[in-house]
């Protein structure tokens, strides 16, 4: 199991290398530049040169990629076009944020998921249908619509939670908290749904096998049935199809960080994608990416937790 | 034990469920309770909201949109202050004047005992030295700093400028409207990156990094050096960062912000919340045709279609539509409030909506099935593609058919602009006198929004008369002559003036504006 998590990630390496790479030639591509940015309507063809010239746009792509590069390799990943703040600093104060939001969706997601997909397994059809309901309408509903409905009843209406802004939990852990909670419950509700649909079926797939029926013959009592066996039998499904959902939240969360006014990474990456702004959005790529390789990681030592067999390949 | 655990029975389940959402409820109100989080900002300290970032913080790489000088206004002081109602009162300057019959030399006398933030003293030739960096630094304002040719230091605290011609509006363009009269310290000039992610002005406040976070939120405290203590009303001002109008209402309406940006489509909400919204008439709203040689539409080289194009379009509709009660319909290139500027009402109005005269007029221009032209829009420019929409719906009844290229951002829309491949754009131009409209717009060498250098002999004739017109009083007569040019040329398809719109909660004043200083200015904010 080690091996197999050292080769991933070993293999990873060459994994940021291409996004890096196709980072900076897509943003290349695509139209605009920093100084139409920084100009604006207020452009001429000789205050652009300018600007091109003072921050080095004027040079081939691949030279700018290679100083790029060379700067990442003495952990150096340049500094924002137009605030001139470290990348590092900037991406330090938007991971946190993202990381929050992303745990504790998962987390959400899981404490409300397994115990609603075990429990509806047990029932009848009916509540199966009532899952599957729930299921599709989390997981159609977009993200950005239902944090603007849930602001709209919990900030607007009843005035319990904040509607917007990251609070420092180091400066105010209360405030934190509530900041927290109206985009975290944005991201978990289409998370719960779907696991808690994928602990039902799996449920459902186990306690039809044999060993079950043994089990149960063997004079064991349900819930030890239920929790001891079934359900870690079909956790393993759960847990990889978590590890999707979080690279698909990553994309949720921008839109989520949008709607409540935080600066995580993907709120980064938009304002750095808007304004061509290439070291903050390359930064932010290399987050994202590495974000993904963790969080494959813990899928598999998780997965391989649960299923002994997993452990030796 | 999971309420969800098989084999209990339903009457167990359903109150321990209760309960669970009793705890959740209490855990909430208990943490709301003793969090500061969702608390209105304390007397001693302010919190507002811009839709968007600063470029920077250096005035000289700033673009002075009414967010930018939100936050400008804030650490720099500008040498010639812009009151709410247009009028302009001492700054770091206490007095100015031009020193020649040509309006060609402009003196400005500097306060005394004034210090930046860092501490250095206010002389002539830091004011100089600024100047100097805002030329050097290529930013969205220097083509206001270029109509300065030299700045001197006469003596230890008098500045002259020599402008590149005769500038009537010079005095204006050194207010915070402009940011070129937002004077940068020695610190920030010898080290410019350090304006970045720190201020160095004159102004009430100096932003606190410690409580900065770039693209978040900007903590400002008051400067310890600023001259006159008495007029800072808060310890600590901090601007946050709420792109999505939606969340910025109900931040304002939670308490969370005293102050915010308003929009069009939530301002009858903001009405109904409770909020003030606070209004005034700054833009007017176009499709700016640049192609009027005809270049990628060879129709719009002939006058008659482009006046064709203003008669197709219904402007009470498009202006009721988009803009509800804040916009009122129009067709000059300037505004109501610029009457002394270039905006002559006589004039206004001048092409009613009808349908029939257009398409005599393309018919007699030999297009009497249209012709197509491609237009370019953003929706953060203007509302840009609502606007493209509406007119083009309009245009199309007379034949006239307007491909749109929609654009994410107004820098990706501004190079195909300047690149010659659009006819024209929609968009908004925030009201200016007419001296700096023809530098932008009107004059074969304008630049932005004149990018096919487009000249017409008559329109020349009549700039060149203002420009050597010395006697003052006299200019505004110069100036509606060249709007009534401008509107005849068809050079631009107006619907008319839109609001800039600001919400505030009922217990913030100072919140003050007119045509001309369409930004409130936040050191007038106390509570």
């Amino acid at each position: 199991m080690l091996r197999a998590l050292l080769r991933r990630l070993l293999l990873s390496i060459p994994l940021l290398f291409v996004v890096s790479i196709l980072t900076f030639v897509l943003t290349g591509l695509t139209p605009g530049d920093p100084a139409h940015t920084i100009l604006g309507t207020n452009a001429t063809p000789a205050a652009i040169a300018a600007i091109n010239k003072t921050l080095g746009l004027d040079k081939p792509i691949w030279v700018q990629y290679w100083h790029w590069l060379t700067g990442l390799v003495h952990g150096d990943l340049g500094k924002s076009i137009f605030s001139s703040e470290p990348v590092t600093t900037i991406l330090a104060n938007s991971l946190p944020i993202t990381l929050t939001l992303i745990i504790g969706a998962v987390i959400v997601s899981v404490l409300v998921g397994i115990p609603i997909g075990v429990a509806s397994a047990q029932r009848s059809k009916s509540s199966g249908q009532l899952i599957d309901a729930f299921s599709l309408v989390g997981y159609a509903i977009p993200p950005f619509f239902l944090g603007l409905l849930l602001t709209l009843l919990f900030a607007d209406t009843l005035g319990w939670l904040p509607p917007s802004g990251w609070v420092d939990p180091g400066e105010d852990f209360g405030g934190w908290l509530l900041s927290i909670v109206l985009p975290v419950l944005t991201l978990a509700i289409p998370g719960a749904a779907i696991v808690a649909r994928q602990t039902r079926q799996g449920m459902l797939e186990v306690l039809s096998r044999d060993f079950i029926r043994s089990l149960r013959a063997r004079g064991l009592s349900g819930r030890s049935i239920v929790y001891r066996h079934a359900l870690r039998n079909s956790l393993g499904n759960v847990v990889t199809l978590l590890g999707l959902y979080v690279v698909g939240m990553l994309l949720g969360t921008t839109l989520v960080e949008t709607v409540f006014a935080m600066q995580g990474l993907g709120s980064i990456a938009v304002v750095a994608t808007n304004q061509h702004d290439l070291p903050v959005l390359e930064g932010a790529a290399l987050y994202f990416t590495i974000v993904v390789i963790v969080a494959f990681a813990i899928v598999d030592v998780t997965r391989a937790a649960l299923n002994p067999k997993l452990r030796t390949r | 034990m999971s309420p969800f655990t098989a084999g209990h029975g339903r009457a167990g389940r359903v109150p321990r469920t209760l309960v669970s959402i009793g705890i959740a409820a209490t855990l909430v109100a208990g943490i709301a309770a003793c969090s500061s989080g969702g608390a209105v900002a304390q007397s001693s300290s302010i919190t507002v909201a811009v839709s968007s970032a600063p470029l920077s913080l250096d005035p000289a790489k700033n673009s002075n949109t009414a967010d930018s000088q939100l936050v400008m206004d804030l650490a720099y002081e500008p040498l010639i202050n812009l009151a709410s109602d247009g009028t302009l009162t001492p700054g770091l300057a206490t007095s100015w004047k031009y020193t020649d019959s040509t309006l060609t030399t402009f003196q400005l006398k500097l306060r005394s005992g004034v210090k930046f933030s860092d501490g250095s003293k206010l002389t002539a030739q830091t004011v100089v030295d600024s100047i100097q960096h805002e030329k050097t630094a290529n930013g969205p304002v220097a083509i206001y700093v270029n109509e300065i040719k030299d700045a001197k230091a006469i003596d230890a605290h008098t500045v002259q400028l020599d402008l590149v011609r005769s500038n009537p509006t010079i005095g204006l363009t050194l207010t915070q409207r402009f940011l070129i009269g937002s004077i940068v310290g020695p610190k920030g000039v010898a080290n410019p990156d350090s304006l970045g992610t720190s201020t160095d002005g004159a102004g009430q406040y100096m932003l606190d990094p410690k409580q900065t976070v770039s693209n978040d939120h900007y903590t400002f405290v008051p400067n310890p050096y600023y001259y006159d203590k008495s007029a800072i009303h808060f310890k600590k001002f901090v601007v946050r960062v709420i792109a999505n109008p939606q969340t910025a209402l109900s931040a304002l309406k939670s308490g969370q912000i005293s102050y915010a940006g308003g929009a069009f489509s939530t301002a009858t909400q903001a009405k109904g919340d409770g909020l003030v919204v606070n209004a005034t008439a700054s833009s007017w709203y176009s499709v700016f045709l640049f192609d009027r040689d005809g270049a990628l539409a060879p129709a719009l080289k002939d006058q008659r279609v482009r006046q064709a194009l203003n008669y197709a379009i219904d402007r009470k509709s498009i202006v009721k539509a988009l803009f509800g009660e804040y916009g009122t319909p129009g067709d000059e290139a300037s505004i109501k409030g610029y009457e002394k500027d270039g905006f002559d009402p006589s004039y206004n109005d001048h092409y009613n909506y009808d349908p029939a005269k257009a398409k005599q007029l393309l018919a007699a221009a030999g297009y009497p099935d249209g012709f197509t032209l491609t237009i370019g829009a953003t929706a953060v420019f203007g509302d840009g593609v609502e606007l493209a929409q509406a007119v083009a719906s309009d245009w199309a009844k007379v034949g006239v058919t307007a491909k749109i290229q929609t654009y994410s951002t107004v820098g990706d829309l501004v190079g195909p602009w300047l690149g010659k491949q659009l006819s024209g754009t929609t968009g908004e131009y925030d009201a200016q006198p007419m001296y700096i409209f023809i530098g932008q717009g009107l004059a074969k060498d304008a630049g932005t929004f004149n990018p096919f250098q487009t000249e017409d002999p008559k329109l020349t004739s009549l700039i060149n008369a203002a420009y050597a017109e010395t006697d003052q009083s006299k200019l505004p007569a110069a100036w509606n002559a060249i709007q009534r040019q401008v509107v005849d040329l068809g050079w631009f398809v107006p619907v008319g003036s839109g609001d800039s719109l600001y919400y505030s909660v009922k217990k913030l004043k100072g919140v003050a504006l007119s045509p001309t200083a369409f930004v409130p200015d936040p050191t007038r904010f106390h509570f």
